[in-house]
């Protein structure tokens, strides 16, 4: 037996065994999209007053009176498309998006997390609104 | 008899210069084993089992290796999510061997191999959303199929006679698969395909017992 070949075996893996180690878990940035309100002379932030925000799929609700200049909003994990009503002080508006699902499970103490790729918006009723996805998250800014 | 000493000097020149020029591929026997690791593995986790063997071709210098096993693993943890994996795997490469010199054909080698797997995968579930809704949900991926390549370096050493112990580390990169119903969590022959790094690549290590049949 060549013992000094046999120390340096050991040593070795033992050094190589302590790269292992789990990843984190990770909530990436792409289950919800910003949405900001500019005014559409000089594409300054606006504060517009909500009626509702209505999430079509989720059947929820939000924001009911508030006055914002942006909020975030979540896509559903559940469909393939999310629908939001938005009814502020200057009229109500419809916007959808479509994107794909991918569950991933990043380590075994984690959740499976949802990844939405491929996002896009299906549908709009804005006048004016320019939408931002190369961003994470992704930018909607309407004009009024 | 002048020509005849000529002609015999000439010979003896050439002789010589033949037996200096050194073989680039000088065959010297093959060697086979099996990874203990995954064998330790499989009895300690009664939910996983991961068979894999291996053989060489020792050309002195270089060294030819085949590898290939099977993987099977289920993890629990409901309600979060169930996860099952079964399928196969096999590396393909080459060796270069530092120490071919050696008399007892120990290696220190360091090398190349390409890596293929073909594996399915069950995946259940459960998500809750930003509104507080839990559903649960199920996806699976039919017959998987990964590459990858990797980076080795491996020590053997003889332990008694013809029977050798050791081990490769490998650096994989590459990993790349089709897009199914979900990322594969596990990848046979690779292992978890999320890493520290987050950079498609990952570590690994195997320890081999093997039997080295000699030439001659």
């Amino acid at each position: 037996m060549n013992f000094r070949a046999f120390s340096l075996l050991f040593f070795s893996a033992v050094l190589f065994s302590a790269c292992m180690e789990e990843p984190q878990c990770i909530e990436p940035d792409t289950h919800y999209f910003n949405l900001s309100f500019k005014k559409i002379v000089d594409g300054s932030s606006l504060s517009v007053k909500i009626d509702s925000i209505y999430h079509v799929e989720q059947m929820q609700s939000f924001n009911k009176g508030d006055s914002i200049s942006s909020i975030q909003l979540p896509f559903s994990p559940l469909h393939n498309l999310s629908t939001f009503v938005l009814t502020t002080e200057f009229k109500k508006d419809t916007v959808s998006f479509s994107y794909d699902l991918i569950p991933k499970l990043y380590a075994t103490s984690c959740d499976v997390t949802m990844l939405f790729t491929n996002t896009n918006y299906e549908t709009n009723t804005f006048d004016s609104v320019n939408f931002d996805f190369f961003q994470l998250p992704p930018n909607v800014q309407v004009y009024y | 008899m002048a020509q005849q000493q000529s002609d015999s000097t000439s010979e003896v020149i050439e002789d010589t210069l033949k037996q200096k020029k050194p073989k680039i591929f000088d065959f010297k026997g093959v060697r086979t084993g099996v990874d203990i690791a995954g064998i330790g593995r499989s009895l300690i986790n009664p939910h996983l089992t991961l068979y894999q063997g291996r053989i060489e071709s020792d050309f002195g210098k270089y060294i030819a290796v085949f590898e290939m096993g099977t993987y099977s693993n289920s993890i629990d943890s409901l309600p979060k999510f169930n996860y099952n994996i079964t399928g196969r795997f096999m590396r393909i490469g080459a060796d270069a061997n530092f120490i071919h010199k050696s008399e007892d054909r120990s290696v220190f080698t360091v090398g190349l191999r390409y890596g293929r797997s073909s594996h399915t995968d069950y995946l259940t579930y459960a998500l809750e959303t930003d509104f507080g809704l839990i559903e649960n949900l199920e996806a699976q991926n039919l017959k998987q199929k990964s590459g990858w390549v990797e980076f080795v370096f491996g020590l053997q050493a003889e332990l008694v006679s013809n029977i050798y112990m050791g081990f490769s580390a490998r650096y994989k990169f590459g990993l790349h698969y089709k897009d199914q119903q979900f990322v594969p969590f596990e990848i046979p022959g690779y292992g978890r395909s999320e890493t520290v790094a987050d950079n498609n690549s990952a570590w690994g290590i195997n320890y081999y017992i093997t039997y080295y049949f000699r030439k001659g």
